[in-house]
């Protein structure tokens, strides 16, 4: 099986490395606008540079991890061969064309899985199992909380869709797929407290978000887009048999001022790439899985519009200052 | 020093045994409307069982932990005595004789402090002096362990659930206390056990509280009094050049991977909060005798309570409100 990588941006080229180990050298071949970014990935991993055009053709499955304004076309070009495709998120650049595209995606029966990594590693895993057994007894409340070490260069933060869209929405994600349940309201707010540049493009550097599940479970969501210490992913889950922790761990980057608790062993999880590497390498696995056709896919086109719908119902709330039902983002 | 301490339920019967045990006290009295569990109180803590009167009359330190809405008269005679009083949270049962009490606490100058122990907490206390550049974000859990079956409300709905006023409360306080910055602004998500919404706040099992504070900042609180396995009560803060916790310890009532399994989770407050409860008398006693100003003041208790009232009509009415709905008490004193 010949895979494209699309893309070699940050994501892009660990996924080359990733797909470098899990195909053949020779099988894979790394595409970008940016054609000498593409051949000094392809060159590192043994990989085949090709242009993007020729890569798509040659090849038997796509993995899409280019700028988003980008992420329609390449995947309607991968639907055009008929052929299976991964694509990071987000699917597009707004509702409408998301929608489209989810619809464009389901009617052509190509394999899709979109690139929401938490749902492949361990502890995730781990806790949706011990929802889907019983062992957390009736899940009363989700604790998300996720911090980026620094904000994002001022040029991304135009085009990224604000902190809920480019940052939560994996949160969003994981909240629907650890408790089964669908996000029906969302309260959220936000504010700019460290980085004045966010205020310029009406988005936000720290925010929360109240959220109300149709099994009657209850969400809290805390971002920041600057962590001094590192970055930090965790969900706490609390049911009526248990409650327990992702992301609490040596690595986490808070320390505990208890008397007698020795600070986390270290080293701080410093990036997403560090903290979600082996998730990362799990999903490509489970797509060239789906891509030879042995199981479904675990990250449906459609999870990724649910997850984007929570995200404007929540950016819509922290403008409007009420709660927003999902129902309204259509 | 002579202390007394007024109210010998859970709470009382803790504080007059941690007195009994407590350098500087001279002289230990127990008040309570059951004269057999004051006698047996303070035959335990080895102090005296005594009416209300003869307490005020004798002890130069008050400490009151009779059911709410006994705290105002005990308060007021306490203090129209001219003794120090410590008086449980929250300081009265409404917003209304809170407001009055406090309006006459600040008049007389006397001295009053409330039951906010968590202030005395060690890893509480650290959390607060580490905090370094400008907050951005804080995060509460509460969690009392399970209560099988709460008693059905009857009557009409009070302006304050019992959950945000029995407990919550402390966290209200946290946020203020811990952040020197006021809740201006506050949306709830509240429910049962079973995830249903009620329309009566009495029977609000589980709430996300999501503030924002003076200076911007974001606070949230989740809380319950569901915990199947413990007592689980922490913060974490987030600032411009610091990430820390307090209360995540071996202890904590929630299992995780990499750490430990919490076999031997906190059981409630008594245990959880022992030393901050001892600190906290500690602390009063000193002010008593003059030599370390009042941890919290009847403001204090004023302000939490006004929080509580703002987060059980957000409830209600399923929107956002502001704090400046709420009635209170003009801004007299410099902080």
């Amino acid at each position: 099986m010949r895979v494209a990588q699309l893309g070699t941006g940050r994501i892009g080229a660990m996924h080359a490395e990733i797909l470098a180990r899990l195909v053949e050298p020779r099988s894979l071949v790394v595409a970008d606008v940016d054609t000498e970014r593409a051949q000094a990935v392809a060159a590192a991993v043994g990989a085949e540079a090709a242009d993007i055009g020729a890569a798509i053709e040659q090849a038997d499955a796509l993995v899409i991890a280019a700028s988003s304004t980008a992420h329609p076309e390449l995947i309607r070009a991968g639907i055009g061969r008929g052929i299976p495709i991964f694509c990071e998120k987000p699917l597009a650049t707004n509702l409408d064309e998301t929608q489209r595209l989810v619809d464009e995606i389901e009617a052509s029966g190509s394999p899709f899985q979109l690139g929401f990594q938490r749902r492949f590693d361990a502890a995730y895993r781990e806790a949706r199992r011990l929802v889907e057994d019983g062992s957390l007894g009736r899940l009363y409340v989700l604790r998300l909380a996720g911090h980026d070490p620094a904000p994002p260069h001022e040029a991304y933060i135009p085009a990224s869709g604000g902190i809920f869209n480019d940052f939560s929405v994996h949160d969003f994600d994981v909240t629907r797929w650890l408790s089964g349940q669908e996000i029906e309201e969302v309260y959220a707010d936000g504010g700019v407290l460290g980085f004045p540049m966010f205020a310029t493009y009406d988005d936000v550097d720290t925010a929360v978000a109240t959220l109300r599940l149709s099994g009657g479970t209850r969400a809290i969501l805390s971002v920041t887009r600057h962590d001094p210490l590192g970055y930090d992913i965790r969900t706490e889950l609390f049911g009526s048999g248990d409650s327990v922790s992702i992301g609490l761990g040596p690595r986490t980057p808070m320390r505990s001022l208890e008397p007698g608790v020795p600070p986390p062993a270290g080293p701080a999880w410093s990036m997403f790439i560090d903290r979600f590497r082996d998730a990362y390498h799990q999903e490509l696995q489970a797509f060239l899985r789906v891509a030879r056709g042995e199981e479904e896919s675990a990250c449906t086109a459609r999870d990724g519009l649910e997850a984007v719908r929570v995200a404007i119902a929540a950016t819509r709330s922290m403008h409007e200052h009420r709660p927003v039902r999902i129902s309204e983002v259509t | 020093m002579k202390v007394a301490v007024i109210g010998a339920g859970s709470m009382g019967g803790m504080h007059a045994d941690l007195l009994g045990a407590m350098d500087g006290v001279g002289a230990l009295f127990v008040v309570d409307a059951n004269p057999l569990r004051a006698a047996e109180v303070a035959r335990r803590a080895g102090g005296t069982a005594v009416t209300f009167e003869e307490a005020i009359d004798a002890a130069e330190a008050i400490i009151i932990a009779t059911p709410p809405e006994l705290h105002r008269a005990a308060v007021e005679a306490a203090l129209d005595a001219g003794r120090h009083v410590l008086c449980e949270k929250p300081l009265t049962e409404s917003l209304e004789t809170t407001i009055a009490l406090t309006r006459g606490v600040e008049k007389a100058g006397a001295h009053l402090e409330l039951g906010f122990q968590r202030r005395h907490d060690a890893g509480f206390a650290a959390a607060r002096e580490a905090i370094d550049g400008r907050l951005h974000l804080v995060r509460l859990t509460a969690h009392d362990p399970l209560v099988s079956q709460r008693p059905a409300p009857s009557g009409p709905p009070p302006e304050v659930a019992p959950i945000f006023r029995d407990s919550s409360i402390h966290d209200f306080d946290v946020v203020r206390w811990l952040t020197g910055q006021e809740v201006t602004e506050l949306s709830v998500e509240a429910g049962r056990r079973d995830g249903s919404r009620p329309t009566d706040p009495r029977e609000i099992e589980s709430a996300i509280v999501a503030m924002r504070l003076g200076d911007g900042a974001l606070a949230v609180l989740e809380a319950s009094w569901l915990h199947p396995t413990g007592y689980d009560v922490r913060v974490e803060l987030v600032s411009a050049s610091v990430a820390v916790s307090g209360g995540l310890s071996p202890r904590t009532p929630s299992r995780h991977a990499d750490w430990t399994d919490a076999t031997d989770g906190w059981s409630g407050y008594l245990e959880r909060f022992e030393a901050a409860y001892r600190a906290e008398l500690a602390a009063f006693l000193q002010c008593c005798r003059g030599v370390r100003p009042p941890a919290s003041t009847a403001r204090d208790g004023l302000e939490a309570m006004r929080i509580a009232v703002a987060a059980t009509r957000s409830f209600i009415d399923g929107r956002r409100v502001s704090l400046s709905e709420i009635a209170g008490l003009a801004r007299t004193q410099v902080a």
